[in-house]
């Protein structure tokens, strides 16, 4: 058993940060999540918008209004993978980046289609959102991603 | 085969129809006797009349059902499933032959004429029943083996020699298990049935679902296998088994959603949620709350992540099980993933009052691993390391050369593993020791790290002694010795860590 670590308890400090004109897309059929992400993003400066569905998340996507997209793949409608598979046929040359955050864990059959079609692939239950948003600040700052981000400690 | 099975299409209604008209006249013409020539009270002949038209109906329904049950027999049901190799058809469930498609019927009636063909050839050469018997059963798309009580195959059809993918001269005359390496899902199997069966009646049917038959290579078919045996007066036992193969549809259950894996992804779920609204506290609260309060929510914090933690053991269990446990191995110096992996576990031997102390030769051979995975090996050994010794002192870490492999100690001066339970260490949810109720685990972290070692090529041991400590180690292989095994990554900028991955500098503008 990995050994529970110890958090570090912050406290209260989480600070709201100006409007950094980057938009996030979050294609999440679970309210709360979507919820809480947007909140978190937000507060880091992000412009969010949450849509439920695979059709409406598609749809949106296509429009390539946004930078990051986090793409959830058991959706009601066209599933997440299914939306990735369109998105990559018709619009390889998408602005956006893909994240798929998801709590389904990758299988190995579809793990290489994945791997080519997407930018990153976080399990949601091992990350809090604020964990989320910094490995999203990596990303955007062009920081190198710290591996320990990823599995966090 | 076709008159077989059109009865029970067509009549069924029919006959459930008799069934009915008849059991309501004999009730009719019992309540006319009765009441015309014995002339009891109508009451009494409505009872009796009653009764005998459910008597009646009872026993004309049982004959009725054995005869549908007779013609679905072991043979029906094997030529059915032997139509699996027409993918185009649309198939029955080999429990619901009732009412079988135009189609499949068409085809089923393809089959009948090859037996019928093989039937008449064989009658022309005037060969004996025997021979009769064996040229249907070597038409028959369906593998089938016949047994002796010696556990010898006697006889196996064209179907079963090709699924085997053995020579006949490898299969006719072997001992049953040598040739076929089956491994069956829970505790009933063949020989438990078998044993059984030496003191049961003399003719019986079992079928069992998701037998594994193992072959060279790795490779493996799955299938449903049914048996059906007769007792002859000296106890001997002739046992026919007919393999319905069943390898691509359960394999696509293996890979789509596991029973398990949807069941992680349902608790992750409301782990998320839960994990995240308590981050909104622990950040907009805390001004507000008291230092007891400030410890207990880091408590449910704590907790929400060793659940999540565990949720994934969960899953890597089962992969372990289904042998689905994937590496990616990669050239790696080992002195920076140890250092890396004490570094991430150093703040949490301090908070124990430990210290962990690394020793690590330089100049190694660069190790083929998977880093995540040796990370997680870690982890659990300086965990555990750490859980087991209550006194303040070092917790080593050494690595060297060894008989050509990498070798990688954790040793602790805590209290030991007895040696009467030393043996169980690396069993699954198996936790030995006596202060198991003092000290928290879920007896996967040894099972998971002896996996990841083994699929790794490498072996895992400990050597310790009650009172004085534990020793665990374990070994990896050197590159340039695996180095041709490993499948160059087309995604090296990928980077990978437990829980997802993130192709780096994806979003870098300049």
């Amino acid at each position: 058993m990995v050994g529970l670590k110890t958090i570090r308890f912050t406290g209260g400090n989480m600070d709201i940060k100006e409007p950094n004109g980057i938009r996030i897309l979050c294609i999440e059929d679970e309210h709360f999540i979507s919820e809480l992400y947007a909140r978190a993003l937000r507060r880091a400066g992000y412009d969010v918008t949450t849509l439920v569905s695979g059709d409406d998340g598609l749809r949106a996507a296509q429009k390539d209004n946004y930078d990051i997209i986090m793409l959830d793949l058991m959706i009601p409608g066209m599933t997440g993978f299914e939306v990735l598979r369109e998105l990559n046929k018709h619009q390889p040359k998408l602005k956006a980046k893909i994240i798929i955050t998801t709590n389904l864990d990758q299988d190995e059959t579809s793990k290489d289609e994945i791997e080519k079609m997407a930018d990153g692939y976080l399990i949601k239950a091992e990350f809090t959102p604020r964990q989320l948003v910094t490995i999203i600040d990596d990303l955007v700052s062009g920081k190198n991603i710290n591996e320990s981000l990823i599995e966090p400690a | 085969m076709i008159t077989y099975l059109q009865p029970l299409r067509e009549s069924i209604w029919l006959k459930i129809i008799l069934v009915t008209l008849f059991s309501l006249l004999s009730g009719v013409i019992a309540y006319v006797i009765l009441t015309k020539y014995i002339t009891v009270s109508p009451y009494v002949a409505a009872c009796s009349s009653l009764a005998i038209t459910f008597i009646v109906s009872v026993i004309i329904s049982k004959r009725v059902a054995d005869q549908a049950m007779a013609s679905t027999n072991l043979l029906v049901r094997a030529l059915i499933i032997g139509l699996d190799d027409s993918p185009e058809i649309e198939k029955p469930d080999a429990k619901d032959i009732i009412k079988p498609s135009r189609e499949y019927l068409i085809k089923l009636a393809e089959r009948a004429m090859d037996i019928n063909v093989a039937i008449k050839s064989t009658n022309q050469a005037g060969l004996s029943k025997m021979h009769f018997y064996q040229a249907v059963a070597d038409s028959i798309a369906v593998p089938i083996i016949v047994v002796s009580s010696k556990q010898i195959i006697t006889y196996a059809n064209n179907a079963a020699i090709k699924y085997l993918e053995l020579s006949p001269e490898k299969i006719i005359g072997q001992y049953f298990y040598d040739a076929c390496n089956l491994s069956f899902v829970g505790g009933s199997t063949l020989e438990s049935w078998l044993e059984s069966a030496k003191d049961g009646s003399n003719k019986q049917n079992e079928i069992w679902e998701r037998v594994r038959l193992n072959l060279a290579e790795d490779k493996r078919k799955q299938f449903d296998l049914a048996a059906h045996y007769i007792k002859d007066s000296d106890k001997d036992i002739e046992l026919t088994l007919a393999f319905f193969d069943r390898t691509l549809h359960y394999e696509r259950d293996d890979h789509d959603l596991s029973f398990v894996s949807l069941a992680v992804h349902e608790l992750r779920t409301p782990l998320t949620i839960m994990r995240g609204y308590i981050e909104v506290f622990e950040d907009e609260l805390t001004e507000s709350l008291n230092s007891e309060q400030t410890e207990f929510m880091h408590n449910m914090s704590a907790s929400a992540q060793q659940l999540a933690a565990f949720v994934s053991s969960i899953l890597n269990v089962a992969r372990i099980e289904e042998n689905a446990l994937y590496l990616h191995l990669k050239e790696e110096n080992i002195k920076k993933v140890l250092e890396e992996a004490c570094k991430n576990m150093q703040l949490r031997a301090r908070v124990h009052d430990k210290n962990i102390v690394v020793n690590i030769d330089d100049n190694l051979p660069t190790v083929g691993i998977d880093k995540v995975s040796i990370f997680e090996v870690m982890n659990n050994l300086i965990d555990n390391a750490i859980k087991y010794t209550h006194t303040k002192e070092d917790i080593t870490v050494k690595t060297t050369l060894k008989d050509g492999m990498i070798e990688t100690t954790v040793s602790d001066n805590g209290i030991g593993i007895a040696s009467n339970v030393i043996g169980h260490v690396f069993d699954k949810f198996y936790r030995a020791h006596k202060s198991k109720n003092s000290i928290g685990g879920t007896g996967l972290g040894l099972y998971l790290s002896k996996a990841i070692i083994d699929a790794h090529g490498g072996t895992i041991w400990v050597k310790s002694k009650e009172d004085q400590g534990s020793t665990f180690g374990f070994t990896v292989p050197i590159y340039s010795d695996i180095a041709s095994q490993i499948k160059d990554s087309q995604n090296k900028e990928i980077v990978r860590g437990a829980h997802g991955w993130i192709k780096n500098h994806t979003l870098y503008r300049g």
